[in-house]
């Protein structure tokens, strides 16, 4: 069997304005395309306001309200599929915030048995599943981990929480918009650690969104520059760190490399 | 000579516990949680000092002690010299002019209900004796100052970026001419562009005024491209310390951990080091 594939097609999202004769369309992302691939790591990376976090709420369709995909479409496998019925199942996603992605009520139990229902995995099969998705997250070594509520939790413990609630699903490709952005860079490293083992243990393909190079310089394979919407540069990690070609690369990149050398 | 901001013997504990337990058996009463103890931290005029650790190591605790926010359970906190607690109304009124402080998030540091001009001229109504066209003319040097266009004092926050309110929260900060200003996780979250331009509008602003930092950060590159020296605080405690030229020596094992997390700089050292 050849290595699976999510592809997002010239994905287009606007939101409008409101003017005295109609609605004006205002662009946020512009016929963006991105490549996933079983096994490996692509980094969209850009500055803020780029439109990154809008093109993975597009592939997801997810999208704020506001905001509408006027084009594009979305490809498992070279098959054109509806969005809506491939999250939790095809594709699972890690939030930046971890504490605004849990429900504050409920304990990491409840939210993975929700995981679970979408599965069709019940009782103990379900029980087991969920301490070896703990396990592999490295919070497996506490049976209380899933009676505690998301306050009773570090940043960095309900980030591994979240990325165990997406192995649960068992889809094949994860999408983490800023996975590590709200965490100290000790949690930063070891969350990014855990991602790239998942990669390479379990063939997954990942599409991290982030604003930090040094993310990328760590993690990715292939990367896709955006500004304004677009989606500028795509290139090997290596080769874009080499010869960055486009502008928003190169202010990127010197600005990466300005806070590692000490003036 | 007398420090600008001295503390020392500082002690803190909150109720409760956090899970996991890592209070000490006998730290204190039962259910109390020490976040700090015994430090001893001094600050000089014109002097940038990084406080690096971990989230939950307590540099925001210490910060709002340092502020006087929060009083200390034991040790004190002298400002110029006079211990904050005996501060009397002027004292008071000084002091707060002369130590700001800025916050990680921006957008629930200021009223949103509030135009950016409103939010500048804040402090400069309470802490100053400027009168009203004053204010406003001062509001607008604030915003070149951080750059800023003068013209978005009349916006309101949610109509601004990100990025752009920090700096409405860095102009608020400096209205009063504070002879120390905290950044408490200030530029963390910013992307890599606006951080260098932040850390070097203020850089350029300590040559010009002469005005200390105290930059609270748990990223190394941060602190060892702004400051002068670099102090650690790991679960409470001031662990270790060093001048940031010509390099920094840092050698307690909290203090490495977070050395060793910075990312690589280039896909190339990752590799290497992964070997």
């Amino acid at each position: 069997m050849s290595a699976r594939t999510l592809r997002a097609e010239g994905l287009t999202v606007e939101t409008w304005r409101e003017t005295r004769r109609a609605r004006e369309p205002v662009p946020l992302v512009r016929d963006a395309t991105l490549e996933l691939r079983e096994g490996e790591v692509l980094a969209l990376v850009g500055a803020s306001g780029s439109g990154k976090s809008l093109a993975c709420a597009a592939l997801l369709d997810v999208l704020p309200p506001g905001t509408r995909r006027r084009a594009g479409c979305i490809l498992l496998d070279g098959a054109e599929t509806e969005p809506a019925s491939l999250r939790g199942r095809a594709v699972a996603c890690v939030l930046q915030a971890p504490r605004t992605a849990f429900n504050p009520l409920r304990t990491i139990g409840d939210h993975a048995g929700e995981t679970l229902s979408v599965t069709g995995l019940r009782g103990a099969a379900g029980r087991a599943a969920m301490e070896q998705a703990l396990a592999e997250v490295g919070l497996g070594d506490d049976p209380r981990v899933p009676d505690l509520y998301p306050f009773q939790m570090s940043g960095g413990m309900l980030q591994r929480a979240m990325i165990a609630l997406a192995l649960l699903s068992r889809a094949p490709f994860l999408v983490a918009d800023e996975p590590t952005t709200d965490l100290d860079l000790v949690a930063q490293a070891r969350v990014l650690d855990l991602l790239a083992g998942l990669v390479r243990e379990r063939g997954l393909g990942l599409l991290i969104v982030t604003h930090d190079l040094g993310v990328v310089a760590r993690l990715a394979d292939q990367v896709a520059v955006m500004e304004e919407g677009r989606i500028v540069e795509t290139n090997t990690a290596a080769a874009l760190f080499a010869h960055p070609s486009h502008l928003a690369t190169r202010a990127l990149l010197a600005a990466h490399r300005a806070l590692h050398e000490v003036p | 000579m007398t420090a600008l901001l001295a503390a020392s013997g500082l002690g803190k504990s909150y109720p409760g516990k956090t899970y996991p337990d890592t209070s000490h058996p006998g730290a204190g009463r039962r259910g109390e949680r020490p976040v700090l103890s015994g430090i001893n931290l001094s600050l000089g005029e014109g002097e940038c000092v990084a406080l690096l650790g971990r989230s939950g190591s307590g540099k925001s605790t210490l910060a709002r002690l340092l502020l006087g926010l929060e009083e200390a359970d034991a040790g004190t906190v002298r400002f110029r010299g006079a211990a904050l607690p005996g501060l009397d109304r002027a004292g008071r009124r000084a002091f707060h002019a002369a130590v700001q402080m800025v916050l990680q998030d921006p957008l629930s540091a200021v009223n949103p209900r509030h135009s950016v001009g409103r939010i500048l001229a804040e402090p400069l109504r309470h802490l100053t004796d400027l009168p009203s066209p004053a204010r406003d003319a001062r509001a607008g040097e604030l915003l070149a100052m951080v750059g800023l266009d003068p013209a978005s004092a009349g916006r309101l926050p949610g109509q601004l970026s990100g990025g752009q309110v920090q700096r409405v929260g860095l102009a608020r900060a400096l209205a009063t001419r504070p002879a120390l200003v905290v950044l408490d996780e200030a530029v963390s979250n910013l992307d890599a562009p606006r951080q260098v331009e932040i850390l070097d509008r203020l850089a350029h602003l300590r040559r010009a005024h002469g005005t200390a930092f105290l930059l609270i950060t748990h990223d190394v590159r941060l602190a060892r491209r702004f400051a002068d020296r670099v102090v650690v605080l790991s679960e409470g405690r001031i662990v270790d310390a060093s001048p940031c030229r010509p390099g920094l020596a840092l050698s307690h094992p909290a203090a490495r951990e977070l050395v060793d997390a910075v990312l690589p700089a280039s896909p190339r050292m990752a590799r290497e080091e992964a070997r």
